[in-house]
C-alpha cells in the first residue's frame, strides 16, 4: 500500500504523484514520441495514457526509463495496428511538401528539412530509432537498456550504428533532392 | 585497451563509460592516430543526427504558399510617381518660368503638343503594331485609355509633355484620370495649334480645380530629343507585365521609363500551333509572326492626324538549348539593346 500523501489515491500512486511525474517528464516524453511518429496529437495522446498507467503502478524504480519504456510499448502495440497506412499517407504529405518549387521562406526551409528528417529517422530500424530517440531525449544506457529491454553493453553499438545509419540515409537524400531541384531549374 | 570498437568510442562520448575505461580510452587514443580519426568522425555523426533528429521538431504544416507577385507598397505605384514627378516638375518650372516671355514658351508649348497630339494617333499605329508584334497580351485592346503608360512613346518626353499638361497639380485626381483628361483636351483642340493652357482652361469645369492649376500657360518640359534607347548600361530588369496561356508566357520589362519591350516564351511543340489569347485579344498563328510583323488589328479609330514615323520595333529570336522553348524578345531599341536584355534575362535564370 503506498501512502496516501494526496487526496485521491487509486492504487497505487496519488495524483500528486503523479502530478509531479507529468511535470518533470511529459514534455520530453511528448517530444520523443513526436519526433517517433511524427505526429504531435498522437504523441499526446499516448503520454496521457502513459501517465494514466503510471498511475496504477506501485512503484518505479527508474522513473524516466519506465515512462519511456511504456510510451514506447503503447507506441509498438498501437502501431502494430495501423503502422503501414499511417506511414503511407504521412510520406505522401511529405513527398507533396517536398514537391515545392522555389521555396521562398526560411520556414519552408525548415519544412523541407523536417520531411527529410522524418524519412531518414523512418528508414532506421524500429530498435535503433527508438534508442537513439530517448538518448536525445537524455537517458543514459542504463536507462535505454531497461526501456528497451537490451543490455547495457550494447547500447553502445547500437547507438554508434544508428546514427551512422541516419547521416548515410539523410545525405543521400538531400543529394537526391539536390539533383532533382537541379533538373527542374535548367 | 586495444583499438577500441566504435560502440565503446561512442559510449565513452556520450559519457557513459566508467571511470578507469574512459581514462585508458583517452590515453590510447593519444597516441593513436587511427582511433584518433575513428573518434572523430563518431563526434561528427553524433552532432549530425543530433541535428537531423531535432529537425522532426519542426512544425509539418510549413503551407507552400502559391507564388504571389511581390505586393510594392501604395506609394510606390509606378503612377503615382508619374503623377508626383509631373507635379514636381510642373511646380518647378511655375517658378522657374514665371516672368518669361510667355509667347516664345507658348509656341514652344504648341508645337510640343502639336508632337503630342500628332504622336496620339502615331501612338495609336505603334500601338496597334505592337499588338501585332506581341501578340500575346502585351497590349490592351482598350488602348486608348491606357496606352499612355503602356504605348512606348517616340520621345518619351512628350509623353511628360502631355501629363503635364493635365491639371497635374490636384493631388486628388487619379493619374489615369488625368491622361484620359488631358488626352480629350488634346482631341478636342479643333486646330493643331492650340495651347495647352487654353486646353487646360478649357476643363476648368470641375470645383476640384485649383486656380494654380489655371494659370498653367506653359509647357514646361524641355524637350530633349529622342532618348529611346539609352547608353546607359541596362543594371537590372523591372518586370512590368507578365501573362500566361497554356504555352506560352509574356512577360513586359520597362528598360527606362516609357521604354518597354515584351518577351514571349512559348514552349517548343507549340512554337508553331495557333494560340488563342484570352480576353479577346489577338490570334496568334506562329511564333514567327509575332517577330516584328504588322497584322491587320481591329483597333479604336485613330484621330486623322498625320502621323510621325514610330520608332522602329526590333526582336530577336533564340532558342533554349535545353528546354528548347522559343524566346522572342521585341521592343522599339536596337537589337544590341536588346541582347544586352537577353543578357540580363538569361543571367536571371
Amino acid at each position: 500500500m503506498s501512502p496516501s500523501f494526496g487526496k485521491f489515491r487509486v492504487d497505487g500512486k496519488s495524483l500528486s504523484d503523479v502530478e509531479r511525474l507529468f511535470r518533470t517528464y511529459n514534455t520530453a516524453l511528448v517530444r520523443y514520441l513526436t519526433r517517433r511518429l511524427g505526429d504531435r496529437d498522437w504523441a499526446e495522446e499516448v503520454a496521457q495514457e502513459t501517465f494514466v498507467r503510471a498511475l496504477r503502478q506501485e512503484t518505479i524504480t527508474n522513473e524516466r526509463a519506465w515512462l519511456f519504456a511504456v510510451a514506447t510499448n503503447l507506441v509498438r502495440d498501437e502501431a502494430r495496428k495501423d503502422a503501414r497506412r499511417r506511414r503511407h499517407l504521412a510520406l505522401l504529405a511529405e513527398e507533396e511538401r517536398e514537391n515545392v518549387v522555389e521555396p521562398e521562406s526560411s520556414r519552408l526551409e525548415r519544412a523541407q528539412e523536417a520531411a527529410l528528417a522524418r524519412k531518414a529517422v523512418d528508414a532506421l530500424a524500429e530498435r535503433d530509432r527508438l534508442a537513439l530517440l530517448m538518448r536525445e531525449e537524455g537517458l543514459d544506457y542504463n536507462e535505454i537498456a531497461e526501456a528497451l529491454d537490451l543490455s547495457p553493453g550494447s547500447v553502445g553499438t547500437t547507438l554508434s550504428r544508428a546514427r551512422k545509419r541516419l547521416v548515410e540515409s539523410y545525405e543521400a537524400l538531400q543529394h537526391e533532392r539536390e539533383l532533382r531541384e537541379k533538373n527542374a531549374a535548367s | 585497451m586495444q583499438h577500441p570498437d566504435e560502440g565503446t568510442i561512442h559510449a565513452w562520448l556520450d559519457g557513459q563509460l566508467p571511470p578507469e575505461e574512459a581514462t585508458a580510452l583517452e590515453a590510447h587514443a593519444a597516441e593513436c592516430a587511427e582511433c584518433s580519426a575513428v573518434i572523430a568522425e563518431a563526434r561528427g555523426l553524433i552532432a549530425a543526427s543530433s541535428r537531423i533528429v531535432s529537425a522532426l521538431d519542426a512544425v509539418p504544416s510549413g503551407v507552400i504558399p502559391i507564388r504571389r507577385k511581390a505586393t510594392r507598397p501604395w506609394y510606390a505605384s509606378t503612377q503615382l510617381r508619374a503623377a508626383a514627378a509631373v507635379l514636381f516638375v510642373a511646380g518647378a518650372s511655375m517658378i522657374l518660368l514665371r516672368g518669361r516671355d510667355m509667347t516664345t514658351v507658348q509656341d514652344s508649348a504648341t508645337r510640343v503638343s502639336d508632337v503630342s497630339t500628332a504622336s496620339d494617333s502615331g501612338e495609336q499605329q505603334l500601338l496597334q503594331q505592337r499588338q501585332a508584334a506581341e501578340a500575346p497580351g502585351a497590349a490592351r485592346a482598350d488602348g486608348a485609355t491606357s496606352a499612355a503608360p503602356e504605348a512606348d512613346s517616340p520621345v518619351p518626353p512628350v509623353q511628360s509633355a502631355r501629363k503635364a499638361a493635365a491639371p497635374a497639380s490636384v493631388p486628388a485626381a487619379a493619374p489615369e484620370e488625368a491622361r484620359n483628361e488631358t488626352r480629350d483636351a488634346v482631341r478636342r483642340a479643333a486646330a493643331p495649334k492650340v495651347s495647352i493652357g487654353a486646353a487646360a482652361n478649357a476643363e476648368n469645369d470641375t470645383t476640384k480645380r485649383s486656380a494654380f492649376a489655371r494659370s498653367i500657360r506653359v509647357d514646361p518640359v524641355v524637350v530633349t530629343g529622342v532618348a529611346a534607347d539609352q547608353a546607359v548600361k541596362l543594371e537590372e530588369l523591372r518586370i512590368v507585365r507578365r501573362d500566361s496561356t497554356d504555352t506560352a508566357t509574356v512577360t513586359i520589362f520597362e528598360l527606362s521609363p516609357g521604354v518597354r519591350v515584351s518577351l514571349s516564351e512559348t514552349a517548343p511543340h507549340a512554337a508553331t500551333a495557333a494560340t488563342v489569347m484570352r480576353q479577346g485579344r489577338l490570334r496568334s498563328t506562329q511564333s514567327e509572326a509575332l517577330a516584328g510583323k504588322v497584322a491587320a488589328v481591329p483597333a479604336p479609330p485613330a484621330p486623322a492626324l498625320a502621323a510621325p514615323a514610330p520608332a522602329p520595333i526590333a526582336s530577336i529570336r533564340w532558342t533554349d538549348s535545353t528546354t528548347r522553348r522559343v524566346y522572342i524578345l521585341s521592343g522599339p531599341v536596337s537589337a544590341e539593346r536588346l541582347e544586352q536584355v537577353r543578357a540580363l534575362i538569361e543571367r536571371k535564370k
